[in-house]
């Protein structure tokens, strides 16, 4: 059984668990898909605030999915990413969605050697995830789950309910779009030898 | 088409790469009020009472079950005792009792048994 399988079977237990009423597995799979969950809320609407309301929505209806839940049909985390990645994109409809603020930009993980550096990363930060923004929803979502969240385009397919020929096709015209967008900043960004 | 005003494809993957680099950490206060929600969530569904009123309501089918299953009940307690009675006075003691209970059943099907039996009729 490979690490992904042994996974599945994890959380396909722990949700079994809590459908019967056990707390112990329901804070249990919280803890294992929440935080991923929530970053994928957080790269797709760039703040803080709404990615929680999307998550704590999201585990709210895994909870009441949970009594009818078949075994052996979808995978617990593919089921709520693309749960997830649904209610962002209604978010994004609904046009409800506040502009990234500097303060919700994750900070780096390392401050690096330099101020300057910290600074473009900063940029570049700023940058990508406002040309993702003008992104059509499913571009986006495509570019955000392959090249950000690093998912396979088979689990892509699976959570975006598309064909992989589909996610490839997605993926592709994005980023031909983000090249487009951010061409004109090239210098700012730090990449003015770029051809 | 890709044109030399256009950012690479190398210097778009750096960018994709610097924010896989970054955290979106999901906030503590967050998580831990996520987990007690889940913990309410399901341990709700547990500790729900079984109720057995619900049950028996269901399986005659709701109050218009219950009270035909009342009706058949008095109207053989009825056809019981009422040996000196002919046949159409039976009859229509049953359609008394049935038009009654129709006019109950009407008036108290949105109360649960509990609300019924606190009534002081």
């Amino acid at each position: 059984m490979t690490k992904q399988e042994t996974s599945a079977a994890v959380q396909a237990d722990l949700l079994a668990r809590a459908a019967t009423g056990e707390a112990r597995a329901a804070k249990d799979l919280t803890a294992l898909l929440a935080p991923r969950a929530y970053r994928q809320a957080f790269r797709m609407l760039g703040n803080r605030a709404e990615a929680e309301d999307v998550v704590q929505d999201a585990m709210m209806r895994l909870w009441r999915a949970a009594p009818n839940w078949q075994a052996g049909g979808a995978q617990v985390s593919t089921w709520l990413y693309r749960v997830v990645a649904n209610l962002c994109i209604d978010r994004m409809r609904r046009g409800s969605q506040a502009s990234l603020q500097d303060d919700d930009m994750p900070e780096p993980l390392d401050p690096g050697p330099g101020q300057e550096t910290q600074l473009i990363q900063k940029a570049r930060l700023s940058a990508l995830y406002a040309a993702l923004r003008k992104l059509p929803d499913r571009q986006r979502q495509a570019v955000v789950l392959r090249h950000i969240e690093g998912l396979s385009n088979p689990e892509i397919a699976g959570i975006m309910d598309v064909t992989v020929e589909a996610v490839e096709s997605l993926s592709a015209r994005g980023k031909r779009a983000l090249s487009k967008d951010l061409g004109p900043h090239k210098k700012e960004l730090g990449f003015s030898d770029d051809r | 088409m890709m044109t030399d005003d256009d950012l690479s494809p190398d210097a778009l993957g750096k960018l994709f790469a610097s924010a896989r680099a970054e955290e979106a950490p999901i906030g503590d206060d967050f998580l831990t009020r996520l987990q007690a929600d889940a913990a309410l969530a399901v341990a709700g569904r547990a500790r729900e009472p079984v109720n057995l009123w619900r049950q028996i309501h269901a399986l005659f089918g709701g109050w218009a079950g219950l009270g035909g299953l009342s009706v058949a009940g008095l109207a053989g307690f009825a056809f019981g005792i009422s040996g000196s009675l002919g046949v159409s006075e039976t009859l229509n003691a049953a359609a008394f009792l049935q038009n009654d209970l129709t006019l109950y059943s009407e008036q108290f099907s949105s109360l649960s048994l509990e609300t019924l039996l606190l009534e002081d009729f």
